[in-house]
């Protein structure tokens, strides 16, 4: 029977469609996996089903019902919870408050009772058959159990329907394996269960039903047996193949960039490697994996603590970003919202922001002409989409809003530009742009370094990838001949176990 | 080749005015401090629009419209200076005593050019210091000028034991009660000379468009390469200069300096940046907007005045252009907002 029923669901954003006339059902007991790459359209329909969005069109049908505008009140109490990629789970907060307060809060109580917080904190853990320390606060937990909170608290409230955004994000493959056990035991027990991913090995082993999103579309559907690897990707990428690796062009010289044995206390340590002109490499590993920490000390963001750095022959010390710009290295952060723009601010003040040395006159003022000549310029080259440029940046989609933050890193004609997951939260359009324009970049003998987990992103794109884990670079290794299955399947291999897992891997799934 | 640069000159003249139009905010400040004007002129026919009047507003309003522009500063940054008030009674304290014991030596002029350095001195000091518990100790800055506005009231209390600090330079007091060519006011010509330079340094120098960035975002400033620390430590400076200069001309008024002159000041000026247009959450906010927004509330004051309204009525006249101000900006914002976001879809559905 089925538990939710969207019918022709549209929803537009600022000019651009997430999602356009989609279908989608989630039968009781059943365990459905909706794959889609980034920007496809995968978290917009979550937060239909949440009621976060109302969709401009279309029908939602729960338990036989239907809603015009459904609250997340209404979808909360028809027994929709979303865990999201963060848990949404308060730090500060013990593990018992954590999973039982919204239903004591459910239950319409004003004072907290603490003896049924635990008692129900309790019968949540239970629910899924883990042990935890109910007094432990949330924030000292590993990202696994932070999730399995996450996971009572959603039971708790008498989940039917749990939807899972990306949820092996941050997990090791051990820690995906649990993750299994439980979402089979659930499903075991009545409850249906939205897989929500891109991520192919995962969703051969979870999945029963599948629904491929792209470009905002449902592109097919139907029982997992009926795919096989193959058609998986055609129907994800809309492209046959998988797309040619990224060549470099013969390395030659001293390097742009060379790391020796460098690292920062108990963040990440002994990296080393060089970056070439024209190539471009990847710094990949789960979340926690240090990846993120190298890059902002490659930027002057955090100080080393060892080791050495140098731009082409000469060591520098970088004390902070301005050092690091004068250096020639740009980074392109991983949230553009917090860390990447001014969203009040127009796009020509967002985009000279770190070049406003350009645009002085001779009376060393900020020129009005100047400003908009640099900034239109790279409207043009990145193709932003805007009436003109003295437009706030947050009325622009995602796409332009990045494309707008590599314009303000480009303007500083950088040597070495490190793009911290630089397609995140992208429409699949800008996604193709901004992939085939940072080609164009080495091309034109700058060094690029991608930080990212998103696979094919790195094994279209790049000629190398590092992979880090546990704040240690534990593999150097050519893109060429490294197909998705085997850096998957690295990326989420135990560290210290590598041999084992080499030899033994996570049962290899029929095509 | 002369022409040709008095074209350029005029060509930027003329986007600056169409900037400014565009700038609906100024547009509608324009208006009410316009209406304010009229309104207060036509009901104290005879009286208002007297050279008299024009006099008296422009010794009054500068040392406030000072000190307004102190706290926008910091509101720019998303913070607020309680300190503003503390800093100009300090500075001219301090500034008394010096040319109290310099003038016997150097003369009235000599000595009020030093008060004047003294003071200017005593306010770049407080406004590090504000700027240095913001930035480095990481103090919310309501909390920091708070107990910063303590000290500085503190330690001129002290310093003075309570009273008024008599005996300045009759040189000094020229500043507040000289007027130019016998009509211009002395503080008025102060001001604007002021206000050009703050104009100047704040919207088209590269460290103005800095603080303006990084009172949306500190965070992206910090990963855009501006030393965040040091600017907020230097915008702190500019303002403490600021309230240092409306403290000079205040006690040059009174021809004394106190620890607690213009006791409403602080407030005062609160409201003022406010009703200029200054974005209290940081990042907006004219320096015009804030002299239109002294101008009004000059004008309805004295008309006021002029028609011995309760100072209690005033208080609450006040409070309510304040409120409606705000509530004219949420609207009007709301409406840009929208308008913006219907221009892009337009553009969105061109190139598709």
């Amino acid at each position: 029977m089925a538990l939710i029923k969207l019918t022709g669901i549209t929803k537009s954003f600022a000019g651009v469609r997430a999602l356009q006339n989609v279908d989608m059902t989630i039968n009781e007991g059943e365990i459905r996996c909706l794959a889609g790459e980034n920007g496809g359209g995968k978290s917009t329909l979550i937060k239909v089903i949440s009621g976060f969005y109302t969709p401009d069109e279309g029908r939602i049908e729960i338990n036989g019902k239907e809603y015009k505008r459904l609250t997340p009140q209404q979808a909360i109490s028809e027994g929709i919870q979303i865990i999201y990629q963060d848990f949404s789970v308060f730090p500060n907060l013990t593990v018992a408050e954590n999973i039982a307060l919204s239903l004591e809060r459910l239950q319409g109580r004003h004072l907290v009772n603490w003896k049924s917080i635990y008692k129900n904190a309790q019968r949540g853990l239970d629910m899924i058959g883990v042990h935890m320390d109910l007094d432990a606060p949330v924030g000292s937990l590993s990202v696994a159990n932070k999730q399995l909170v996450a996971i009572c608290r959603a039971l708790l409230q008498e989940a039917k329907l749990l939807v899972m955004d990306e949820p092996t994000t941050a997990l090791t493959r051990k820690e995906v394996d649990s993750l299994f056990a439980v979402t089979r035991d659930l499903q075991a027990k009545g409850l249906s269960i939205l897989f929500v991913s891109h991520k192919l090995e995962e969703v051969f082993e979870i999945a029963e039903e599948l629904t491929i999103l792209r470009n905002g579309r449902k592109v097919t559907e139907g029982p997992m047996k009926e795919f096989d690897r193959a058609k998986f990707i055609y129907h994800m990428t809309g492209r046959e193949i998988e797309p040619a690796h990224f060549k470099a062009p013969e390395i030659s010289g001293e390097p742009l960039l060379r790391v020796d044995n460098i690292g920062i206390t108990d963040l990440f340590e002994n990296i080393s490697f060089s970056l070439y002109a024209g190539e471009i490499i990847a710094i990949t590993g789960l979340l926690g994996s240090g990846r993120s920490e190298l890059a902002r000390a490659l930027f002057g963001l955090e100080k080393l603590t060892s080791g050495r750095m140098f731009i082409g022959e000469k060591q520098v010390r970088l004390h902070n970003v301005k050092d690091a710009i004068n250096n020639g290295i740009a980074y392109v952060p991983e949230d553009r919202l917090t860390e990447g723009l001014f969203l009040p601010h127009t796009i020509n003040n967002n985009v000279i922001s770190a070049t406003i040395g350009k645009t002085l006159s001779k009376w060393r003022l900020v020129s009005a002409k100047k400003t908009n000549e640099l900034s239109g310029s790279w409207i043009d080259e990145l193709k932003i989409v805007t009436p003109s440029g003295g437009v706030p940046v947050q009325t622009l989609s995602g796409g332009n809003q990045q494309r707008v933050v590599i314009a303000k890193w480009l303007s500083t004609n950088p040597k070495v530009l490190i793009l911290n997951g630089p397609t995140v939260g992208v429409d699949i359009g800008s996604k193709t742009d901004i992939h085939s324009y940072t080609k164009r970049l080495a091309k034109d003998g700058i060094g690029v370094i991608i930080i990212s987990d998103d696979i094919p992103e790195v094994l279209e794109n790049c000629n190398r990838v590092l992979l880090m884990k546990k704040g240690r670079i534990i593999e150097d290794m050519p893109c060429a001949g490294l197909t998705a299955e085997v850096l998957s399947r690295k990326l989420s291999e135990e560290v210290g176990a590598g041999g084992q897992g080499a030899d033994s891997p996570p049962k290899e799934e029929t095509a | 080749m002369q022409g040709n640069s008095i074209k350029n000159a005029l060509s930027k003249l003329d986007f600056d005015f169409r900037t400014l139009l565009a700038d609906t905010n100024l547009v509608r400040l324009a208006f009410i401090m316009t209406a304010s004007f009229v309104l207060m002129a036509a009901l104290n026919p005879g009286v208002y629009l007297t050279v008299r009047n024009f006099q008296s507003m422009a010794f009054q309003f500068p040392e406030i419209g000072l000190m307004a522009i102190a706290v926008m500063i910091a509101m720019l940054m998303g913070g607020i200076n309680l300190s503003v008030l503390g800093i100009a009674n300090l500075s001219s304290i301090v500034a008394a005593f010096v040319m109290i014991a310099a003038e016997p030596q150097i003369g009235g002029w000599g000595a009020t050019f030093l008060g004047i350095a003294t003071a200017l001195v005593v306010g770049l000091v407080c406004g590090a210091l504000n700027g240095a518990l913001i930035a480095f100790v990481g103090i919310p800055a309501i909390l920091a000028t708070l107990g910063t506005m303590e000290i500085f009231t503190g330690i001129a209390v002290y310093i003075t034991g309570g009273p008024a600090v008599f005996g300045l330079p009759s040189e000094f007091a020229l500043i507040g009660s000289a007027t130019v060519l016998g009509v211009i006011p002395m503080p008025l010509i102060i001001f604007v000379i002021i206000v050009a330079v703050y104009i100047v340094v704040l919207q088209y120098k590269k460290f103005g468009l800095e603080v303006y960035l990084m009172g949306t975002n500190r965070k992206a400033a910090q990963f855009t390469g501006i030393l965040t620390e040091f600017t907020i430590v230097k915008a702190h400076m500019l303002s403490g200069l600021l309230a240092a200069f409306g403290g000079i001309i205040m006690s040059s008024r009174f021809v004394s300096a106190k620890s607690d002159y213009g006791s409403s000041y602080t407030i005062l000026a609160i409201l003022v940046a406010v009703l200029g247009g200054v974005n209290p959450f940081g990042g907006f906010g004219k320096v015009m907007g804030v002299v239109m927004a002294i101008l009004t509330i000059q004008f309805l004051s004295s008309g006021f005045n002029m028609l011995r309204a309760d100072a209690y009525l005033r208080t609450g006249a006040w409070g309510a252009l304040l409120v409606a101000m705000l509530l004219i900006n949420y609207f009007g914002n709301k409406r840009a907002e929208k308008k913006q976001i219907e221009a892009m879809n337009n553009t969105k559905i061109t190139e598709a």
